[in-house]
């Protein structure tokens, strides 16, 4: 018997190294003519945070709804934890998921509902409780654990959600849109918590058509556009290669003087300066984004620093490019 | 409790995992679930309080007044059981009709369907919960209708009451199958189809048995030539009445519904509810297992 776990143990650990946490591979979802997720490619490894954006209509729902077992692919598949997604059961055993706004009963209570999610992930006995207990800290909900879910904020509601998610201790976490619909203190209370769950055997696949929460929350991300890839990549990497493209917005106590703004156009690096009124300029890195270099220099100036700000980021401007926000026929 | 049931007590905590149950446990929670769902249901609560107000419209005469009201063509006895019909149709409609498809209307599917269950435990597990309260309540009002009746009308015989009540349970299934199964194809449910059907088809196969003259209802002297159709469970309700009127009823009730019991010996008619309440079933799991969200 103890020969058996122990085996089994030493199994689990192998697999836990060479598989990855999710393996997509030539997957496509076609709903009668057309298709949705076209030939998709797609890793997320043990560890990982992916953030896979793209605009509208772009097939990230139908996706995670295909690796959840939500619908079934037209051709390709989908592996979670070296399990195929058409094994639902099994696959899904330590994921949790939020996929389009999902909706708790609204006569059923925090309580209620997680302990019916943890029961149904053989969660059981006072082990329970103390796991509710604990989701519901994670999500900040553990004061309204007895009240009716029907009676609680849209961003309440989705905090329960998260918790429900949370419940098994998953090693992979799926979420579609967390923030969909949220104002912006629920957005950042729930970004707050993504952030929060990190953790270095954990891994996340979230779709969002925000690139601050990539940015803010990912690692790495995957950019998709009418069902296709059309960039995969380290946000790091991505955000150091397009560095050069980077403007940035300086607001100055003092009357800018001509003097400085030559200094600017001949700083090492600077590809183009524009003074846009008296007390404030635009300056594009071509090179190395040395924006500390510019803070020195107001200062030799003593123009007095009030404001700096990055006009789009390098994420949104190779987001917009590679996305093609701008052509109108990709609105469905 | 079993070693695997401690493991998993003891694994709670981060860090640690949880073994996923049985399929039969989770089908145990599933059950539960709906059934505690059902206790906040305002229907649900509703038709239990029906049930228990029956022995006060049975004797204060209120039950009397108003079906006679309704149905003058029925002898003077018996008012309240001819609920019984009406209480196998309703109960389950009202009690299975719904339950499946609010659950994809108001997107708790999208909550429940990503979780390592399959779609064949929920299924069955939520049928299971509709038909125990389904039966559960007629029950109470089958028994409530005959020890009411007993005391009106005089004691019936223990051996019909029985039969009867098996013939009224068989067919209570089968109408919360056929109303659980159909659920899954309509947006709002099946409760309003099933409840229509089964009221209608009775009135239109009565309608042309009355054309034909093989059925005087107004006598009381049953029809002559038995339609085969009468074995289908809308009309389980009317034969479980031929058969406990033995007793209570004296051969007023009898008489009547003769028209709706043919020459077949009672395991035929359960067959035949048995056989429609799996079909139904069946067809409703289907759609489930192969639905996209
Ligand atoms: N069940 C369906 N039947 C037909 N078409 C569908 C279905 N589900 C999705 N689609 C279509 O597939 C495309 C991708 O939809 P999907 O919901 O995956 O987009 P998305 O990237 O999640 O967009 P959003 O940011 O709006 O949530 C859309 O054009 C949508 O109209
Ligand atoms: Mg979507």
């Amino acid at each position: 018997m103890l020969a058996q776990l122990f085996n089994a143990d030493i199994c689990r650990k192998c697999g836990d190294i060479f598989t990855n946490a999710i393996d997509v591979s030539g997957l496509t979802k076609s709903f009668g003519g057309f298709t949705a997720v076209n030939n998709v490619n797609m890793t997320v490894r043990k560890g990982e945070y992916m953030g896979l954006l793209g605009p509208n209509g772009a097939g990230k729902s139908t996706m995670l709804k295909v690796i959840t077992g939500m619908l079934s692919p037209t051709s390709g598949s989908a592996f979670v934890n070296g399990v195929d997604c058409k094994d639902h059961r099994k696959a899904m055993e330590t994921v949790g998921c939020v996929i389009e706004t999902p909706e708790c009963y609204p006569n059923f209570t925090p309580t209620e509902i997680l302990s019916y999610v943890g029961k149904l992930r053989g969660i059981t006995g006072p082990g329970l409780n103390a796991r509710i207990r604990e989701v519901l800290d994670e999500v900040r909900m553990w004061e309204w654990r007895d009240r009716p879910i029907g009676k609680f904020s849209k961003g309440m509601k989705q905090r329960i959600t998260l918790a429900q998610a949370l419940m098994p201790d998953p090693d992979i976490l799926i979420f579609d849109e967390p923030t969909s619909g949220l104002d912006p203190r629920g957005l950042v209370e729930v970004r707050e918590i993504l952030k929060g769950l990190k953790r270095s055997d954990r891994s996340l696949l979230v779709s969002t058509h925000m690139l601050n929460e990539v940015s803010e929350v990912c690692d790495s991300v995957t950019i998709i556009r009418r069902g296709q890839v059309v960039l995969s990549d380290n946000v790091k990497d991505l955000l150091k290669r397009k560095a050069g493209n980077v403007t940035i917005d300086v607001t100055v106590r003092n009357s800018i003087t001509q003097g400085f703004m030559d200094d600017l156009k001949n700083f090492v690096g600077i590809s183009d300066a524009q003074r846009t009124d008296e007390h404030s300029f635009a300056a594009t890195f071509s090179g190395n984004d040395d924006r500390e270099g510019i803070v020195e220099l107001v200062k030799q100036h003593r123009l007095g620093l009030f404001s700096l700000n990055q006009k789009g980021s390098d994420l949104e401007t190779s987001y917009l490019s590679l996305t093609g926000e701008e052509d109108k026929d990709d609105i469905r | 409790m079993t070693s695997d049931e401690m493991t998993s007590n003891e694994a709670a905590g981060p860090g640690r995992k949880y073994k996923l149950p049985s399929e039969i446990s989770q089908l145990i929670s599933v059950f539960g679930a709906q059934m505690r769902l059902y206790s906040k249901s305002k229907v649900a609560i509703a038709f239990i309080i029906l049930a228990l107000v029956i022995p006060v419209l049975a004797y204060s005469g209120a039950a009397e007044t108003i079906i006679k009201g309704m149905i003058k063509a029925i002898p003077s006895t018996s008012y309240l059981l001819i609920l019984l019909p009406l209480f196998t149709i309703a109960i389950p409609a009202m009690m299975a009709g719904r339950i499946l498809s609010s659950e994809f209307a108001n997107r708790t599917a999208y909550l429940l369907f990503t979780l390592p269950v399959s779609r064949t435990t929920y299924y069955l597990g939520k049928f299971l919960a509709a038909l125990t309260l389904s039966i559960g309540v007629f029950a109470m009002a089958y028994a409530f209708a005959v020890i009411c009746g007993s005391g009106m009308y005089g004691p019936s015989y223990p051996n019909d009451v029985l039969s009867s009540f098996v013939m009224c349970a068989v067919g209570v299934f089968a109408l919360t199958a056929m109303a659980y199964g159909l659920s899954t194809y309509f947006k709002k449910g099946s409760t309003g189809l099933v409840i229509s059907m089964m009221i209608f088809l009775p009135m239109i196969i009565l309608a042309l048995r009355g054309m034909t003259g093989d059925l005087d209802l107004s006598e009381g002297t049953g029809s002559s030539v038995f339609d085969p159709l009468m074995m289908l469970p809308p009309f389980t309700g009317y034969q479980s009445l031929y058969l406990i009127d033995n007793g209570i009823g004296g051969t007023s009730l009898r008489s009547l519904f003769k028209a709706f019991i043919g020459p077949y010996p009672l395991f035929a008619y359960l067959l035949v509810s048995i056989i429609w309440g799996t079909v139904f079933l069946i067809l409703g799991m289907l759609n489930v297992k192969r639905k996209e969200l």
